[in-house]
């Protein structure tokens, strides 16, 4: 009997610890959170895990409602974008706005914008840098102080 | 809000992205006695969200093709995109505690039922990820219907006529300077929702209070 208490326990320990459950609206708040934070190595871990994660378990990020996935990537794109740019590394800042860009051109009301048919990169930089002009990352804020 | 300023809606009709239009030509209704089939206003808000709130555009579906769909961006930017565009920190605005602008403020009305009716319908802008930009506008028109009860089939009247509301009517605002339309603040796009559910007001009926 006791030996059965013992392998159900077990059994119960491991099923309760076995698969966390993922959030992609919870891990979204996370990096939004992060990225807005005052470190920048952390918000560019934070953000590249998000992004890996994101993509990894893209079914169930389609199940998210509450949330519009394909803004939602276009978005920690260019804010992974905004980091390497301050950095200073070119190579990885092409690439993350490359794939915001993608991302934006799956938005209908992004896409059929004139403003960003004439300059994708122009435009998915405004949308970037516009709101940051008032409201910018602290780790952003941090740095300039120095 | 009393019965005498409300006002009929006849017909409602919302373009996502365009002014709001809303056609009152049902004058019988602003009548103190309603009959049945008439509308009136029971409450209207405005508000802003966070444009990566809300259901799936035209996402990538299978995870196979949105690997490679990812892996696929390359390719090398001009390096003037590169260079430009990090704003000066200078200027950083103060975090907006209040999400929605109580149409007390748009009407000069005090009913608690108009700033509490369509709470609901905001719940999803009730959240952190509110605050990620940028934004969109958002107004919720609530109306009711001046019905007479039936049963058996519709056939007969079963008991006093009395107000039922109709589904909320939502609107997006998005006429602003971003691609898309969208707004680089909160302040804005609320702001923008304020002007529109004004003028949606204005049309039913109920005008601006005085400065």
């Amino acid at each position: 009997m006791r030996a059965i208490l013992i392998v159900l326990s077990l059994l119960l320990i491991s099923g309760c610890r076995a698969q966390p459950s993922y959030s992609f609206f919870d891990e979204h708040e996370k990096a939004f959170s992060t990225y807005m934070g005052a470190n920048e190595t952390k918000a560019k871990e934070t953000l590249i895990a998000f992004l890996k994660n994101s993509e990894d378990n893209w079914e169930k990020v389609l199940g998210e409602k509450r949330l519009n996935p394909t803004r939602v990537m276009a978005m920690e794109y260019l804010h992974l974008a905004n980091i390497y740019r301050f950095e200073g590394n070119a190579p990885e800042f092409d690439r993350a706005v490359r794939n915001a860009i993608r991302y934006l051109d799956r938005d209908p009301a992004i896409a059929g914008d004139s403003q960003y048919r004439e300059d994708k990169i122009r435009a998915a930089l405004r949308i970037l840098d516009e709101p940051e002009k008032t409201n910018p990352p602290k780790w952003r804020q941090t740095s300039a102080s120095k | 809000m009393d019965d005498a300023r409300a006002a009929a809606l006849q017909n409602v009709s919302v373009i996502l992205g365009s002014p709001v239009t809303i056609d009152t030509s049902n004058p019988e209704a602003n009548q103190a006695s309603p009959k049945i089939g008439d509308q009136k206003l029971v409450s209207a808000q405005a508000g802003f969200q966070s444009w990566t709130l809300g259901s799936a555009g035209q996402a990538v579906s299978d995870q196979a093709a949105l690997h490679e769909f990812v892996s696929s961006a390359d390719g090398t930017l001009s390096p003037i995109s590169f260079l430009s565009g990090i704003p000066n920190p200078t200027e950083v605005e103060g975090a907006l505690d209040t999400l929605k602008i109580p149409v007390d403020a748009i009407v000069g009305t005090s009913n608690p039922d108009i700033t509490t009716a369509a709470a609901n319908l905001f719940s999803q802008a009730l959240v952190a990820l509110n605050k990620e930009p940028p934004f969109m506008g958002v107004t919720t028109v609530q109306t009711a219907t001046y019905v007479q009860p039936t049963t058996l089939f519709g056939l007969v009247n079963w008991g006093d006529p009395k107000w039922v509301n109709n589904d909320p009517v939502n609107t997006s605002v998005t006429n602003g300077p971003l691609p898309g339309g969208f707004y680089a603040t909160s302040s804005a796009a609320a702001q923008a929702a304020a002007a529109a559910l004004q003028q949606q007001l204005a049309n039913l009926g109920y005008p601006p209070p005085p400065n």
